[in-house]
């Protein structure tokens, strides 16, 4: 991984290919649909941006990754939250959820069925098993990102894992 | 055999934005850079003095209103006892420096409704009673949230955590600190982002609150459990709620249980300790309804736990509910 400037005005470009993967999937599993997360991605950016027209120098790359998840968790829930969002009717929504993204990005049929399940899990949940799973992220980080509690993020995680189990018993998992 | 973490990467993986989409957030972001800095507005440039008039203005009306609620108690009714209130007293609890209703009125609707919380209304009148407060018999939800404004905008003993009136007298001083007041800046690490979560926020306050209580369970006396709980069976199932009024009845927390056996008790400890998640309802959780019921704190990760909080109350008070 090549060096970036920990400046962020010095590094919008750089961010933006490193991470924009990564703030886009923790937007789609914050909202559950690819409209909003592409939203998302972009006010993330230009926050990003923002500050580093204000200067903003990043004390390492962690603290700019834990920065980023925690900007795209507010903006998330900003779009969410929007009276724009809760207006939009039931179709319009359905078209960024999950089922004509997994056939665009032909996800193979368990793949499928593990995204749906992740996405039929409230909101919470979803997020502690993205960070958790995906990011691999230590339970203490995913509480200083989503500002809850450790025990917190256990018990979600645990609860996540039960319905999980529940949801997916037709595949043979061995985690 | 599928292994969940790494399908679950798998099928994250492919999901990326469009080149075309980030490009354009590229110079987006060059644009915002570029773009020349506008000069503060006046409101900008003087938001703390501005800000400073406003939290006096509304400090002001806020000390107002608690006059006026307080004053007027007998007056006070509650539309619904619904979401609303409930959101209504985390925010309000949020405002205040020290004091703090606690209380998880989602938890269980059964409680106080006629059919199912005359044991537990007997209590709450006790309580509210012997700590000089009016005695209205709570039957609805609707007069259990009036009565939480009420308790909202009384005062709270600076020493009541620490000293919650029980029969701590013999713990060691280490104990007592253990449950010393929290200052607030634990309740709110990081309020200015929390504040715009207030169910999150009080539901964490919650949480922290009950938990205290469960891990010193042993320093809370017999009369704690028996005359501010009941048990009762209701359809074979015994239900008990978890009950804990301030001094002045200013402060109170609530947990309920319900049980096919008297673990209840137990078990509704064990709830409190995860209650933050328990009595979420954002999302249609409902401990009584969902499958969270208690045959998973039984037979799930808790039911360690669970033996352990039963054993420690049963060696030091020999509480036995039935």
């Amino acid at each position: 991984m090549n060096d970036l400037s920990l400046c962020a005005v010095d590094s919008l470009e750089g961010v933006a290919d490193r991470y924009g993967n990564m703030i886009y999937r923790l937007a789609y599993a914050k909202t559950k649909n690819i409209h909003d997360a592409e939203d998302v991605l972009q006010e993330v950016f230009l926050r990003y941006a923002k500050t580093g027209a204000e200067g903003k120098i990043f004390d390492s790359e962690e603290h700019r990754k834990a920065w980023l998840l925690r900007v795209t968790v507010n903006c998330s829930k900003n779009v969410i939250s929007s009276g724009w969002h809760k207006r939009r009717n039931t179709n319009e929504l359905e078209e960024g959820r999950l089922p004509d993204a997994a056939s665009e990005y032909e996800i193979s049929d368990t793949r499928s069925a593990v995204l749906n399940a992740v996405n039929s899990l409230s909101e919470k949940y979803r997020i502690a098993i993205y960070l958790f799973y995906y990011e691999e992220l230590s339970i203490e980080e995913i509480s200083d990102i989503t500002g809850v509690s450790v025990s917190s993020v256990k018990t979600r995680l645990h609860r996540a894992r039960q319905q999980l189990k529940g949801i997916l018993k037709e595949v043979d998992f061995n985690g | 055999m599928a292994d969940f973490k790494k399908e679950y990467k798998a099928a994250m993986d492919s999901i990326t934005p469009d080149k075309e989409l980030l490009e354009k957030i590229k110079e987006d972001m060059k644009a915002e850079l570029e773009a020349p800095q506008k000069k503060p507005s006046f409101f900008v440039m003087h938001k703390t003095a501005l800000s400073a008039a406003a939290l006096v203005l509304t400090l002001g009306i806020t000390v107002f209103a608690a006059v006026m609620i307080t004053g007027g108690v007998q007056n006070i009714t509650s539309d619904s006892g619904s979401r609303a209130d409930y959101n209504g007293v985390g925010a309000a609890g949020m405002n205040k420096a020290e004091g703090m209703v606690i209380t998880i009125p989602e938890y269980d609707d059964n409680i106080y409704e006629p059919n199912g919380g005359a044991a537990d209304e007997g209590a709450y009148d006790k309580a509210w009673e012997d700590n000089g407060i009016s005695s209205t018999s709570v039957t609805t939800r609707d007069q259990f949230s009036a009565d939480i404004d009420i308790a909202e905008n009384a005062e709270m003993p600076a020493d009541f955590i620490s000293n919650p009136t029980l029969d701590d007298a013999d713990a060691p001083a280490a104990e007592a600190e253990k449950t010393a007041m929290i200052p607030n800046e634990e309740l709110f690490p990081e309020s200015a982002t929390v504040r715009e979560e207030n169910e999150e926020t009080f539901l964490t306050v919650t949480y922290s609150l009950l938990k205290d209580i469960a891990e010193n369970a042993d320093k809370y006396s017999l009369d704690f459990y028996t005359s501010l709980n009941s048990a009762e069976e209701i359809n074979g199932y015994y239900t008990v709620s978890f009950v804990y009024y301030g001094e002045n009845g200013d402060y109170m927390i609530t947990a309920c249980a319900e049980s096919a056996n008297d673990d209840a008790l137990p078990i509704a400890i064990v709830m409190a300790r995860y209650a933050d998640e328990a009595v979420d309802t954002s999302d249609g959780i409902d401990l009584l309804n969902n499958s969270y019921r208690l045959d998973d704190y039984l037979n799930g990760d808790f039911s360690e736990e669970i033996e352990q909080i039963w054993t420690k109350l049963y060696n030091s008070k020999g509480v036995l509910l039935n």
